[in-house]
């Protein structure tokens, strides 16, 4: 796992120092009369001191979740709120091809393939997902690029039947419309964001979505957009790093053979998918198979099928000697929720995120099962 | 039934100042929300938007990012002899990550967020918070040994 039981205490810890001085939130009334250009207002820090442990309790403890659903709108990421808007929100329709040359052929629904010809810059990383990130109805898949040079770095995210109407208008509202861009025969939106190295340029063809994101000026930035391609398959995986998964079907089969399986567990859904790091992929597996063993959990629950009850806690009390997720465990924390599930159905049925859960209200989100 | 801005704001206010402190440190993070929620209040309602909570939080995030890029490199405080060195290192470390990652762990570690609602607290993709994630982790191995 990246941070055993140590280092995520450990790193709680640090978060606390971190945050112990937080001074008091004003009122709502103060805020509102000061006068925001006369900031900053009068402070009046809490300087009472808390041990770093107490803090983590006492914090971790008593806040909920986010409350997030249905969201589409906010200030963009890199970006102020800014006091006005200064250009009309554009439309899809502004999206429309605007040449009749050759343009990339990107089939709808499917994730294209997608290289930057710009010297110097390669890719450096990919993220993404085959499954659905909310609801695991597999209708938003995504995948991330990020493309380096040197210290630069831009991502490049696509995303399968987002809302791009929603995305710009999020955009906007913390960023400058720039002049567009054309790009594979389509305009583009380019956006500036609170600095002058702060660019962003969105597009879309059929019900792929495309958002270019980079800290570079704006020059570069254009070279970079007006550099991105798309390319077969072959070329694609001849330009990715090591650690790019380019044989999903292998790896699939590969993960899961130490991995116990619910009776009629099918794999075939997993063996399909964008090729990405090893670590998405596991999560993938991992995921597939954990949202499988919960819900013949739940369903025994429901049917006092003791026996059912016992096979999926005594399949997923394996789950710390899987392969893949002591592999991932470099990588980031994913083994981590699989075995607080793992905990959570051999024990009182519950994990802690902000509050505690129900095994049943939460796996869905955690897991992204369908 | 529609809540009122003081309503909205009371219910998320300590918790946006915190996210402020971990992102620009205590001395700044007041200025950071009252810049963040009177901009907002200049052009609309809190109760206008459709998840004030994600919303705040991004723009905390987006103020503290500019403000970061314009203000001089602060020096990290001198350790209180009554935090234990380990964990000043460890704050130290963290610190110094750039601060979407900072943000990404903050969201993921303290505030116990799954990393969709991490995502959208930052404005980002599950992906990309997964990356800053992966990043950050490279960035406090060290500190974390």
């Amino acid at each position: 796992m990246t941070y055993d039981d140590r280092e995520r205490e450990q790193l709680r810890r640090g978060l606390a120092v971190l945050v112990e001085e937080t001074p008091v939130a004003p009122e709502l009334a103060t805020l509102r009369a000061t006068p925001l250009q006369e900031s900053p207002l009068l402070r009046t820090p809490a300087r009472a001191f808390v041990t770093a442990a107490a803090a983590v309790i006492v914090t971790v403890g008593g806040l909920a979740l986010l409350q997030t659903q249905g969201s589409s709108t906010g200030p963009a990421a890199g970006e102020t709120v800014p006091s006005t808007s200064s250009v009309a929100a554009p439309t899809t329709s502004e999206m429309v091809p605007t040449t009749s040359e050759s343009v990339p052929v990107i089939a709808a629904g499917e994730l294209p393939y997608v290289v930057s010809t710009l010297p110097g810059w390669t890719i450096t990383f990919v993220a993404g997902s085959g499954r659905d990130q909310v609801d695991g109805s597999g209708e938003h898949q995504y995948i991330t690029i990020v493309f380096g040079s040197g210290s630069s770095e831009a991502e490049l995210n696509v995303e399968v039947g987002s809302d791009v109407e929603g995305l710009i208008a999020d955009r906007e509202a913390g960023g400058t419309r720039i002049e567009d861009a054309t790009l594979w025969g389509r305009s583009a939106i380019v956006l500036r964001g609170d600095s002058d190295t702060d660019h962003s340029a969105i597009w879309a063809t059929n019900d792929v979505v495309f958002e270019l994101r980079a800290t570079v000026d704006e020059p570069t930035f254009r070279s970079l957009l007006a550099s991105l391609t798309v390319v077969d398959r072959e070329e694609w995986v001849a330009s990715v790093p090591d650690t790019v998964v380019t044989d999903r079907a292998a790896a699939v089969a590969e993960y899961l053979a130490d991995i116990p399986l619910p009776a009629g567990f099918d794999a075939t859904s997993l063996q399909s998918g964008p090729e990405v790091d090893k670590y998405f992929v596991g999560a993938d597996v991992v995921a597939a198979v954990t949202c499988a063993w919960i819900e013949q959990w739940i369903e025994a629950k429901a049917d006092q099928d003791e026996a059912g009850i016992d096979q999926a806690v005594d399949a997923m009390a394996t789950s710390r000697e899987w392969d893949i997720l002591n592999e991932m465990a470099t990588e980031g924390d994913f083994g981590l929720v699989v075995f607080e599930y793992a905990d959570a159905i051999a024990g009182d049925g519950t994990v802690v995120g902000g509050r505690v859960l129900t095994v049943e209200e939460s796996y869905r989100q955690a897991f992204g099962c369908p | 039934m529609t809540l009122s801005d003081e309503t909205i704001y009371t219910k998320h206010k300590d918790d946006l100042i915190r996210y402020a402190t971990a992102l620009v440190g205590p001395a700044d993070a007041e200025d950071v929300l009252s810049t963040v929620v009177l901009r907002i209040l200049e052009r609309r309602s809190l109760s206008e938007l459709d998840d004030a909570r994600a919303y705040l939080f991004r723009a905390v995030l987006n103020e503290s990012r500019g403000r970061l890029r314009r203000m001089a490199p602060r020096p990290l405080p001198d350790q209180p002899s009554m935090i234990p060195e380990r964990d000043f290192e460890v704050a130290a470390a963290l610190r110094r990550l750039p601060p979407r990652q900072r943000a990404a762990v903050y969201l993921v570690y303290w505030e116990d967020l799954t990393i969709d609602d991490t995502a959208r607290a930052m404005g980002a993709g599950p992906g990309t918070v997964k990356r800053y994630l992966h990043l950050a982790r490279r960035r406090l191995k060290g500190a974390l040994r």
